[in-house]
């Protein structure tokens, strides 16, 4: 116990030292915590975007075996079943199954109705089938029913753009929501059943559907894009469950699906396409995350990590260096004060505990003091890295004329559902893992900050010390 | 009956020199007596001592501290509780006050006294040195009042052996008295052996032995 009070009484014996000793420290630490509390906050974030972008899963052409043209013959487009049946997988956490069908409602108006549906139309339509055989007669399409399986994951209504006003999501097998301007439109409300047409007009399949609920659709809100046509208008969709849209007579003719595939873990995508390719699943399809949307996303926060590691490396290399300087240039000092207390019977030990205690009484001032510093530094700095970094990344994009740099291009090409804006803010928290690596990091600083004195008390004899000293 | 300590056959070199600065030195020295030891600079006295307080090692030949062998304990603890070193040089924490110095003596060895630092003022007191100046800083206070410190030190923890290198070497003559009646009390009332490194013939006339030192040879004079 003496030696933890008299090892206190020193710091205040040896202001001059000691306050030096203590601005390095403190300046390691605050440093070392800047340093940390970033870290440790991308490293959370990193992780977290990691396990999204990594789990979500896409199928798409890889055109490059396409220009082989013995591949090209044998090309064909998955079907919605194929796409359907890839989706039941015991790797797979959550499937989000989606379908559209082009319609021509005979006895409902459209919004945005103009020349330019018939022109679009012909154009959709073909003159020929892929199979050869002639397509019949169309009419003009007007609008579209768009399914999903998991209305709650639909973006537009988690994004706020769409809001149910009136009744209720679809819940059941033909039911659907339609916007509140084309109800206007039709003067449709809750509990109404609609009759929605394909847009072939010598043999058109007719479905009916009960409206369960009006939505307001904000998504065109603020957009420079003039409507010119009734598909056009994201007012006119009327939306269904994935099971209506499939149940339909002329999803089989009209109906297109589209899938997002979501891992259980990212770790399982090798083990998920060679399942797919049991499947069926043919070799000019890439089995893919989304890598471009996660380093667009995340790059700028590993771009800050990264240099915050650097740093952090860097000042605790100098730094260690300038503490074992400085000790040893201490020890210098203090070799005749450990040479008397080894004359007085004191042990090798207890002056080595006496030396630490002091270095670690030091450094936990200097940690209170760094922690709080850290802390309150560490937001700015975080702040002006991150605005560096997306700047950069800004450049980098530039130079490539803003290409994107994975090949997820091409018509029939999935789409991910990702938010691809870039992280602009970064909240940056003192967790617990941060404290942890702090504070030992400290106490390997205190350890080196003694260690030319212990090391000194090991190797001499007391007399040997004070016959040097007098 | 066993002596206190009991030097056989010391010899002594420092490392990298040829030169023996002690050559087979025997001797004893018992509880109860006063030893003074004399001889010029440079003739081994203050190495003797070294080896006596278990500071260093000797070359050859053995020093036993009742019957053990100082190469055998626990070196430490035998300077710690005891012997009592009073240095020519004083060897004490300068940035330290004089009764912290005294304090942290009676701590390392252990000293049972509820009240060490009243325990530490009373020694001070005895060797001359009043609160006030017993508060200051060692750097603080003049060569006579370290002295008179280390005096203090070295009898704080009650100690069997007191070894003094010239202590009153820097002390008036009055001061120099009162050291030397204490020293002689501690060796004739309280059984201390007491061994004395000096110069002064003052001192060596209070002694009950007198030891020379010439050479590096040990012979007893008085």
């Amino acid at each position: 116990m003496y030696i933890i009070a008299n090892a206190v009484k020193n710091i205040g014996r040896n202001k001059g030292r000691n306050i030096l000793m203590a601005i390095i420290i403190f300046a390691i630490i605050l440093t070392t915590a800047v340093s940390i509390i970033i870290n440790t906050t991308t490293s959370a974030i990193i992780a977290d975007y990691k396990s999204r972008f990594g789990s979500e899963v896409s199928i798409e052409t890889n055109f490059e075996m396409l220009q082989n043209k013995k591949v090209a013959e044998s090309y064909k487009e998955l079907t919605a079943q194929q796409q359907i049946e890839f989706g039941k997988s015991d790797l797979l956490q959550s499937v989000n199954l989606s379908a559209t069908i082009d319609i021509s409602p005979r006895k409902l108006f459209s919004l945005s109705e103009s020349e330019m549906d018939n022109f679009i139309s012909n154009f959709l339509s073909g003159a020929t089938r892929a199979d050869g055989t002639k397509n019949p007669e169309t009419v003009t399409i007007k609008g579209k029913i768009i399914a999903t399986d998991n209305p709650e994951a639909d973006n537009d209504f988690k994004k706020g753009t769409r809001k149910i006003i009136s009744g209720e999501m679809y819940k059941n097998l033909n039911e659907c929501i339609v916007s509140q301007q084309y109800a206007d439109l039709n003067s449709l409300s809750v509990g109404d059943t609609i009759e929605v047409d394909s847009y072939y007009e010598n043999d058109p399949m007719t479905h009916s559907l009960t409206i369960t609920g009006i939505y307001m659709d904000n998504t065109m809100l603020g957009s420079n894009l003039e409507v010119i046509s009734s598909m056009e208008n994201r007012n006119n969709e009327i939306l269904t469950g994935f099971d209506t849209a499939v149940n339909m007579e002329m999803f089989n003719v009209h109906g297109g699906v589209s899938v997002q595939y979501f891992l259980k873990d990212p770790t399982l995508l090798p083990a998920y396409e060679k399942e797919l390719r049991e499947k069926g699943l043919a070799d000019y399809y890439n089995v893919v995350t989304d890598e471009a949307g996660y380093k667009k996303v995340v790059g700028p926060v590993e771009g800050l990590a990264g240099v915050t590691n650097t740093f952090l490396i860097v000042v605790l290399i100098l730094g260690s260096m300038v503490l074992i300087l400085l000790s040893s240039l201490a020890i210098r000092e203090r070799k005749y004060e450990i040479g008397v207390l080894r004359a007085m019977g004191m042990k090798k030990s207890k002056v080595a505990f006496g030396l630490l205690t002091e270095m670690l009484v030091i450094t936990v001032i200097c940690l209170m003091l760094g922690l709080g510093g850290g802390l309150a530094a560490s937001q700015p700095v975080a702040d002006s890295l991150l605005t560096g970094q997306i700047e950069l990344a800004e450049e980098n994009n530039n130079t490539n004329g803003g290409v994107p740099t994975s090949g997820r291009t091409g018509l029939g090409a999935p789409t991910f559902s990702s938010d691809t804006k870039p992280l602009s803010e970064l909240q940056v928290n003192l967790s617990a893992n941060a404290i942890t690596q702090i504070i030992l990091i400290s106490l390997v600083l205190a350890g080196i900050s003694s260690v030319a004195g212990i090391m000194y008390i090991t190797k001499y004899e007391p007399i040997k010390i004070l016959s040097e000293r007098n | 009956m066993m002596s206190l300590l009991t030097i056989e056959n010391v010899s002594y070199k420092y490392s990298g020199t040829k030169k023996t600065v002690l050559k087979k030195v025997s001797a004893e020295f018992n509880s109860g007596k006063l030893y003074v030891i004399m001889g010029k600079s440079g003739s081994g006295k203050t190495t003797l001592l070294s080896l006596i307080s278990g500071l260093d090692n000797c070359t050859d030949g053995t020093i036993s501290f009742s019957g053990n062998p100082l190469s055998q304990i626990d070196r430490d603890k035998y300077r710690a509780e005891s012997i009592g070193v009073i240095f020519q040089g004083y060897n004490l924490l300068t940035n330290a006050t004089a009764v912290e110095n005294i304090v942290l003596s009676m701590c390392i060895s252990r000293t049972k006294e509820n009240n060490k630092k009243k325990v530490a003022y009373k020694l001070l007191e005895k060797v001359g040195i009043n609160k006030e100046t017993a508060d200051r800083k060692i750097l603080k206070l003049s060569g006579g009042e370290q002295q008179r410190v280390g005096i203090a030190r070295a009898l704080s923890h009650n100690p069997d052996i007191i070894i003094a290198d010239e202590p009153t070497g820097n002390l008036d003559t009055d001061t120099e008295d009162n050291i030397l009646s204490i020293l002689t009390s501690l060796a004739h009332n309280e059984g201390k052996c007491v061994i004395i490194v000096t110069h002064s013939k003052k001192v060596s006339s209070v002694a009950d032995e007198v030891w020379g030192m010439k050479d590096g040879n040990l012979t007893l004079v008085k």
